[in-house]
């Protein structure tokens, strides 16, 4: 029901006056769901891609609101074995691209400790439409020798212009920092 | 026993060329006249290595003039991604919504010399009164990697329209639900989307066993949707059977803004799209436009919603477009 939830609250901060409104507001959004598994790769300092989605041309806007991100290793003999661990190690940030490539995609938001981007709960994000949105890391080593695999989950919702012009004002500021 | 229905005209014989009947519209328009000519008009066009972009200017006409549809003559592998953005140069209205791409492909447009039905109609007759021209704006892209383009023959298929019975073009005609509407108010609209993700400025890729959601721009008119094209059925992306075929895709429309308005599952593409067909170099399909179930009227403001799916683990798709035929219902 998270999903459920999350149009509600969206169709809620919109303010519909009417129940007509609202069901043209519930009926315009669409759920997106979208994230990476790839290798924790043992080049500390490497950008690395956690999640990616290009935008529609034509969706106005996507609304991120929530991310999820853990680790975990497949070695059957190591310890830990399938546990969830957290987040790898690192600093993380949005950037969106015109060319669906990270490498030359711009950042949207602060470089910033992983945990900030990748255990948010109540993100607050909007990307225009046509740029794909990229989820990038600067890993630090992984632990140990063991192979780990990161996974991603973002919960992003398509929505029209009318929307988006009520709810942009609500963008999150991510700042942080590692010590 | 009154139909209930929005739509003011609808399209008795769909929207391929089926015959030589006229929209309500149109027919209303001529008999306004008392002579009625059969009228074709025949553009050359060079577009050669591309990217290319090419203005012309259709001449200025002596008489009034309906126009019912389009063919173009040239190599039909090509012709798909040649775009064309029309408009009448008194009103400036586009005929193509505003889009990524620079137009409409002109086999969505136009029938292919080469095709089983080598005329195409357009969704609705366009009046162009005399001493006015049309606008053509081509447009030729990188993709897919095409050396040079052959010289291509447009032709404008119509009734001139002489002599009127009061001296006059008509300013309003009376359609079948005994409204009258101002004649220049039922204007073509192609609005095309590439099938995938936009991976440069205007190319389209669709991977294997990938998803897609895209939109249609919203008009600000009340749209009547008539039928759909699609380049994608075609010899370059293997019509008919097999793990690279088209029947591979599946596509799902819902109307967005509005309840009760989706599709619970993914039918072919081809049940929904028509399109030229055929080998490199040839087009072989009876319906370049498939008619649509009936005449859809899109509300001011809203968007198609398309889901794209590609069941194929194997088969990929480049430059895949999707153009909906519709007519523009805007009183200026």
């Amino acid at each position: 029901m998270l999903i459920t939830g999350h149009l509600r609250q969206i169709v809620n901060a919109c303010h519909p006056q009417t129940r007509e409104e609202a069901v043209q507001l519930w009926h315009s959004i669409t759920p997106v769901r979208f994230g990476d598994r790839h290798q924790w790769a043992n080049s500390p300092g490497s950008f690395q891609q956690l999640a990616a989605y290009a935008v529609p041309d034509d969706a106005a806007f996507l609304l991120v609101l929530k991310t999820e991100c853990y680790t975990f290793t497949d070695t059957a003999t190591a310890p830990g074995f399938r546990a969830f661990e957290p987040s790898p190690t690192g600093v993380a940030q949005w950037t969106t691209s015109q060319d669906q490539s990270l490498t030359t995609s711009t950042p949207i938001t602060e470089s910033v400790p992983i945990h900030l981007i990748t255990e948010a709960n109540g993100e607050f994000l909007m990307v225009k439409g046509g740029l794909t949105l990229f989820l990038a890391a600067t890993l630090s080593a992984p632990p140990d020798a063991n192979v780990r695999f990161i996974r991603t989950t973002v919960y992003g919702y398509l929505i029209n212009a009318i929307i988006s012009d009520r709810l942009g004002t609500g963008e999150t500021l991510i700042t942080g920092a590692n010590s | 026993m009154k139909f209930p229905t929005r739509i003011m005209t609808g399209d008795k014989v769909g929207a391929a060329w089926a015959g030589p009947y006229l929209t309500p519209y149109a027919e209303a328009i001529a008999e306004h006249y008392t002579i009625r000519t059969p009228w074709f008009s025949t553009l050359p066009i060079t577009l050669g290595v591309p990217p290319k972009r090419l203005v012309l200017l259709t001449k200025p006409l002596q008489n009034d003039v309906l126009i019912l549809g389009f063919q173009a003559q040239g190599n039909a592998a090509q012709l798909p991604f040649v775009y064309l953005q029309v408009e009448h140069t008194s009103t400036g209205i586009p005929w193509a919504a505003p889009n990524v791409l620079p137009g409409v492909p002109l086999s969505a447009i136009s029938g292919l010399n080469s095709n089983a039905m080598p005329n195409l109609k357009l969704p609705e007759a366009f009046f162009m009164p005399a001493g006015t021209q049309l606008r053509l704006e081509w447009n030729t892209l990188g993709q897919p990697s095409i050396a040079s383009y052959a010289a291509l023959l447009l032709t404008l298929i119509g009734i001139q329209l002489t002599n009127p019975i009061d001296g006059s073009s008509p300013r309003t005609v009376r359609m079948p639900n005994g409204r009258d509407i101002p004649v220049g108010s039922r204007v073509p609209l192609f609005m095309t989307m590439g099938v995938g993700n936009r991976q440069s400025l205007a190319t389209y890729f669709l991977s294997n066993s990938q998803q897609r959601i895209q939109y249609l721009p919203p008009i600000a008119c009340d749209v009547e949707i008539h039928d759909l094209s699609t380049n994608m059925v075609s010899a370059a992306f293997g019509i008919g059977t097999g793990a690279t075929g088209v029947s591979n895709l599946q596509v799902k429309t819902t109307v967005m803004g509005v309840e009760r308005q989706w599709t619970p599952n993914f039918a072919p593409v081809t049940s929904l799209f028509g399109g030229p067909g055929g080998a490199a170099g040839a087009a072989t399909q009876i319906f370049p436009a498939m008619p649509y179930t009936m005449p859809y009227v899109l509300p001011a403001g809203r968007r198609i919603k398309v889901a794209v799916n590609n069941s194929s683990i194997t088969a990929t798709f480049t430059q895949g477009l999707l153009t909906f035929r519709c007519v523009r219902l805007c009183e200026y």
